[in-house]
């Protein structure tokens, strides 16, 4: 039976190939060399124009794969967007993670904020404000922001704080959407929340986080390296190191990450397992298979830091 | 770590001037005597650093560098700090024979290594330094005032 059924996959997989070999024969080949690296493979085939029968392969491999490396949120937004794709099922099992991830918020509470999540924009943003503001819970508001965030709603959810800036207490989510939307502001922001009485040491590595997103935004990568390392003094060194390691790429020190940091592997995050592969491994071999993955990451939003990487592999290559 | 916590936070608080990372983290209103455990040389120097690394483990620019038995610490840093910098420099410490060395101040019985000072176009003045016992990183801002090195 398992026989049959890969047959039938490698057939249909010829017959896509056929049709789009650069693109989804990449991706489905990056497969067996690296799931986690063949999801910014797949994502780029279903950017581009391709027949339905390959968007629709491309949809169930990246449901497949966003699931396998715990990136629900992705999968539950796959799932919405090609809901015809994707079975109810499927679907079904995904809600019942997120259930699990967002305890004590209830299944009711998580799909009504989601379904008013995915349709908010700056336009309309106001029944997804008002069914915040009636349940004030703070899993929630961590779903819907993530939700929001992923969707790349940075203006909906500037508009959210400004309505509302008791939503959350923790000035993390506020500050990276202002540092986002308008830099200079997120600094006026962090200059704020920085006076305002005594902080834990949670709230000062947020701080400290925000400063190093904020030196980055504004391209002081060597600025942002420091306040990112400081932030790990203080709580949540892994964040603080993986961001400091970052930023030192981003300003041309690809080498004093790897003297200054040790990484181990991550299956599930592709910067850090990169920063694993070019630290600890050194495996030259794997991270020019993978450069096309890389490519693709570089090309999305954000992506400098893999423009970075690939600059310096190519280097390294010479 | 609680007290150097307080210590950091309870003073970084700077008045009238609007900037987030001003308002973050400040030395400026404590004296602080640098020691230096190293005693293989004569003299000290205080040298500008090559800009390669950012964390401060850089070789010294060997024609821009103070003796720290002929200058005081202020002086040397004004000295630096006069001359407007373009980019940001970073100044570190070093032996006769161009060896790094990283001089410490010890608050409440933990010690802080120097790893280098760092002076940016604005004339913003910080230190990096790192608490070894517990692998902990400081970015602070700082003046040219208060920084001695034991005699």
């Amino acid at each position: 039976m398992k026989n049959i059924i890969l047959l039938i996959l490698t057939l249909f997989s010829i017959n896509l190939f056929a049709s789009d070999p650069s693109s989804y024969k990449q991706a489905y080949e990056m497969e067996s060399l690296s799931t986690l690296f063949a999801i910014p493979l797949y994502e780029h085939t279903l950017h581009s124009n391709n027949p339905k029968n390959l968007q629709k392969a491309a949809v169930s491999r990246l449901f497949y794969l966003y699931k396998k490396h715990n990136k629900i949120i992705e999968a539950l937004l796959i799932g919405t967007r090609f809901s015809h794709i994707i079975s109810s099922k499927e679907k079904a099992g995904i809600w019942k993670t997120l259930t699990e991830i967002y305890k004590p918020v209830s299944y009711e509470h998580l799909t009504s904020s989601y379904v008013l999540a995915v349709k908010a924009n700056p336009e309309n943003y106001s029944e997804i404000l008002k069914y915040l503001q009636d349940r004030r819970e703070p899993k929630l508001f961590e779903f819907v922001y993530i939700v929001l965030f992923k969707r790349k709603q940075y203006e909906t959810l500037n508009k959210i704080f400004e309505s509302d800036q008791t939503l959350t207490s923790s000035p993390l989510y506020e500050g990276l959407v202002t540092i986002k939307v308008n830099p200079e502001r997120g600094k006026e922001y962090l200059s704020n929340v920085s006076t305002e009485g005594e902080k834990d040491n949670a709230t000062k590595s947020d701080l400290l986080y925000l400063l190093g997103q904020y030196f980055r935004a504004i391209g002081e990568n060597k600025i942002s390296a420091r306040y990112f390392r400081m932030s790990g003094t203080f709580l949540w060194p892994e964040r603080a190191k993986i961001e400091s390691s970052k930023s030192l790429v981003l300003s041309g020190n690809f080498s004093e990450a790897c003297q200054n940091f040790s990484f181990s592997s991550s299956p599930n995050e592709e910067v850090a397992q990169i920063f694993y592969l070019v630290c600890e491994k050194k495996d030259k071999r794997f991270l020019k298979d993978i450069r096309a993955s890389l490519k693709a990451l570089g090309s999305k939003e954000g992506g400098e830091f893999f423009q970075k990487v690939n600059q310096s592999l190519e280097k390294w290559d010479s | 770590m609680k007290f150097i916590t307080a210590i950091l936070f309870l003073s970084f608080f700077i008045t009238g001037v609007n900037y987030a990372d001003d308002k973050l983290l400040s030395l400026t209103a404590v004296d602080r005597t640098l020691f230096i455990d190293d005693k293989s040389s004569n003299d000290y120097f205080l040298c500008l650093m090559e800009n390669k690394k950012v964390f401060g483990k850089n070789h010294a620019k060997t024609s821009d560098c103070y003796s720290l038995k002929e200058q005081d610490l202020r002086n040397s840093f004004e000295t630096f700090n006069a001359d407007s910098v373009e980019s940001e420099i970073q100044l570190g410490f070093y032996s006769s024979e161009g060896k790094q060395v990283f001089p410490y101040w010890e608050e409440n019985g933990f010690r802080f290594s120097i790893q280098s000072f760092v002076i940016l176009p604005n004339s913003k003045f910080f230190v990096q330094a790192i608490r070894k016992d517990a692998k902990q990183y400081f970015y602070l801002r700082t003046s040219v005032n208060g920084w001695e090195i034991s005699k």
